[in-house]
């Protein structure tokens, strides 16, 4: 496997698409202005909802937004608490190479 | 038509599979699948399998819509499980899957709380066997922990059940309620296996460490079978409204900071429970068939995204999102099948995700449960992080790690393609899943509010990752391991025992001198009083043992009169 995943910058690597910065950036342009149209159709249709509150312009947006803001970020301050160093339970040894050990019958 | 139960199929093809060359052991696990599903749906609905023992009344094979439901899923589960592990030569854990998965079928086909009992032993046994099968140390070990607690939660069931037949003489297994200590056992057994918050490690520590096939199958049978027996049990049981919103919210931020995309996968496999949980506990109509809708597109997309996760793990030997980056290159098919199962679990529309969960917050809304609502909303962009963009980003995308690899196999990705293409099947056309749903169905899942309100939801949780992380304020993925509540019985419990146990050894020594001359001191005794020198052993014929016999007897009968 090592000639596989030894990183190469050789001249065989062709180059990709995603690789480049300016397809990022089209990327997030793309999820921006999807984000700013579907902000701005609240404002255009008669929402159906259950409660009061769903009818504030961009509630589901703003609630998206801020709610994967506030779990990661929490989540984050988390990691110092319980957060350990990888062989705190146990050596690391499992992971690398018995994939293909148990195949034997 | 036919009363045969597809469970005993599942049971023959593992009966017979050990002793199968391996050329045709593949086979059987992939055929018993299609033969079970042709007895399942050639069967009709209502009990069978009727039999008495100890004047005990047993329903074996009890069809009726809500079980079909989940004996629909689990076959098609254990096909897709059985495709994606062709590649293995391993009788045991072919041998183990068949066990596993027939008795998965065998339990929500069952009529009775004893015939349910026994099944859900097999699933824990069976089951334990694709994970040791990964032959580690850890492994190993965390399928003792895993078996303990499996094993467990049957035996709560069993005390529990033979409460309930004292009480009430019968042991249908129809609504439970949790109305005595008899029903508050049972529901916790259930609780057990369903990963209830405090009760959920097992299934972090143990599905990581089963074999890359392993996972797969793991995930879809045990904790889904609990859901059933909750629907079938606890529908309307207002505790369990609480109990799922807090499951769909606290493995949440577990997902996020856990390093191992296998176990980021099973934390967010307990969040999406927690959504089925709520719904059983809610109880409506709607409740309960996005109870079932859910349960039916969460096994294909979860075992989906597994797959993915495993077709890595495969190739590259590590799954571990700090070594991971930039697969696509090698692994393009693995990358869109693991997105189209990230785009499902998120609940975009047009994938499975969007037509069951939206069921279950309607259902929550229409009864105003407006904080449930709000945590499951709150959940739902959870899920876009954990397993919508942080599964694929960290494995195939973000920093380029450089490796490069095959391909995952063929028949894994006819296995990915075919779980891939149900998703978006019933993403597109829900009246296929609908109409096979425990009640009639009245919602559409394809209004304008919904898909905005869905997409806005969605696309906001994406703009915030692009923030986060592009401001370098989303936590890089580090070499870590997290304390979880395995904690208390892998390191406290250890640290409290250890004194005490050494205490004990001391004390015994002192007596006895030692463990191993107690074992000798055993052993002679034993052997002096019923060895082959013994008096009772010495006449060939058997006098002195019906006189003790008679003795003991007497003595019984003595104790008994006074």
């Amino acid at each position: 496997m090592n000639q596989n995943q030894h990183t190469n910058n050789d001249s065989q690597e062709r180059s990709y698409w995603l690789d480049k910065p300016a397809t990022l950036n089209l990327i997030i342009a793309v999820l921006v202005l999807s984000c700013i149209a579907l902000f701005a159709v609240d404002f255009f249709y008669h929402k159906h909802g259950h409660f009061d509150f769903e009818q504030w312009p961009g509630f589901y947006a703003w609630y998206g937004f801020l709610s994967y803001c506030a779990i990661v970020l929490t989540a984050k301050q988390m990691r110092k608490l319980i957060g350990r160093r990888e062989d705190y339970y146990e050596s690391v040894d499992s992971d690398i190479n018995n994939e293909q050990d148990h195949d034997q019958s | 038509m036919t009363s045969l139960n597809p469970a005993v199929i599942f049971l023959l093809a593992g009966l017979f599979t050990p002793f199968a060359a391996v050329g045709v052991r593949r086979y059987i696990t992939l055929a018993a699948p299609l033969i079970g599903l042709a007895l399942l749906l050639l069967t009709n609905h209502g009990d069978h399998g009727q039999i008495e023992i100890f004047n005990l009344q047993l329903v074996t094979y009890r069809l009726d819509k809500l079980a079909f439901v989940w004996a629909l899923i689990f076959h098609i589960a254990a096909f897709i499980g059985a495709l994606y592990a062709f590649h293995l030569k391993d009788a045991t854990q072919q041998t183990a899957a068949l066990f596993y998965q027939g008795a998965a079928i065998g339990a929500v086909l069952a009529g009775d709380l004893l015939t349910l009992f026994v099944w859900w032993e097999i699933t824990a046994i069976a089951s334990v066997f694709l994970i040791w099968a990964r032959k580690t140390d850890r492994a190993y070990h965390a399928g003792m922990r895993y078996l303990i607690i499996q094993i467990g939660s049957g035996v709560i069931l069993l005390t529990g059940l033979l409460l309930y037949n004292k009480d009430n003489g019968s042991l249908a297994f129809n609504h439970l309620g949790l109305e005595s200590l008899a029903t508050w056992l049972i529901f916790i057994a259930f609780g057990i296996k369903c990963a209830f918050p405090l009760l959920h490690n097992w299934l972090q520590d143990a599905y990581p460490e089963a074999t890359v096939t392993g996972t797969v199958i793991l995930s879809a049978f045990t904790t889904k079978l609990a859901v059933y027996a909750l629907a079938r049990g606890y529908a309307g049981t207002e505790i369990l409204i609480w109990i799922g919103a807090t499951m769909t919210a606290f493995p949440i931020f577990f997902a996020v900071i856990e390093n191992d995309l296998r176990r980021v996968l099973s934390y967010s496999l307990n969040n999406q429970l927690g959504f089925m949980v709520v719904g059983v506990g809610i109880g409506s109509e709607m409740a309960l068939n996005g109870t079932a809708a859910h349960a039916f597109s969460h096994i294909l997309y979860k075992a989906l995204l597994f797959m993915a996760m495993g077709a890595v793990l495969y190739r590259v030997k590590t799954i571990k999102a700090s070594e991971l980056g930039g697969l696509y290159k090698s692994m393009p098919w693995t990358t869109v099948f693991c997105i189209i199962g990230s785009l499902s679990i998120s609940a975009f529309p047009l994938f499975s995700g969007f037509i069951s969960k939206s069921m279950i917050l309607t259902a929550a809304a229409v009864e105003h449960h407006t904080i449930v609502w709000l945590i499951l909303l709150l959940a739902s962009a959870g899920v876009m992080d954990h397993s919508g963009i942080k599964i694929p980003f960290f494995a195939f995308f973000a920093h380029d790690s450089g490796k490069r690899c095959e391909e995952a196999p063929k028949h894994m990705l006819w296995a990915m393609g075919i779980a891939a293409f149900m998703c978006i099947a019933i993403g597109v056309y829900p009246q296929a899943l609908y109409q096979i749903l425990p009640y009639p169905v009245d919602y559409a899942p394809y209004t304008t509010t919904h898909v905005i309100t869905q997409l806005q939801l969605l696309l906001f949780s994406a703009l915030a990752f692009v923030f986060l992380f592009k401001t370098g304020l989303y936590p890089p993925e580090v070499k870590s391991v997290n304390l979880d509540t395995d904690w208390t019985y892998r390191v406290a419990a250890v640290a409290v025992m250890k004194p005490i146990n050494s205490l004990t050894s001391r004390f015994t020594q002192s007596v006895f001198g030692g463990l191993h001359t107690m074992w000798l001191m055993t052993v002679t005794t034993l052997d002096r009083m019923v060895g082959p020198k013994a008096w009772l052993s010495r006449s060939l014929d058997s006098t002195g043992m019906v006189a003790a016999t008679m003795g003991l007897l007497f003595m019984f009968l003595l104790l008994y009169l006074f």
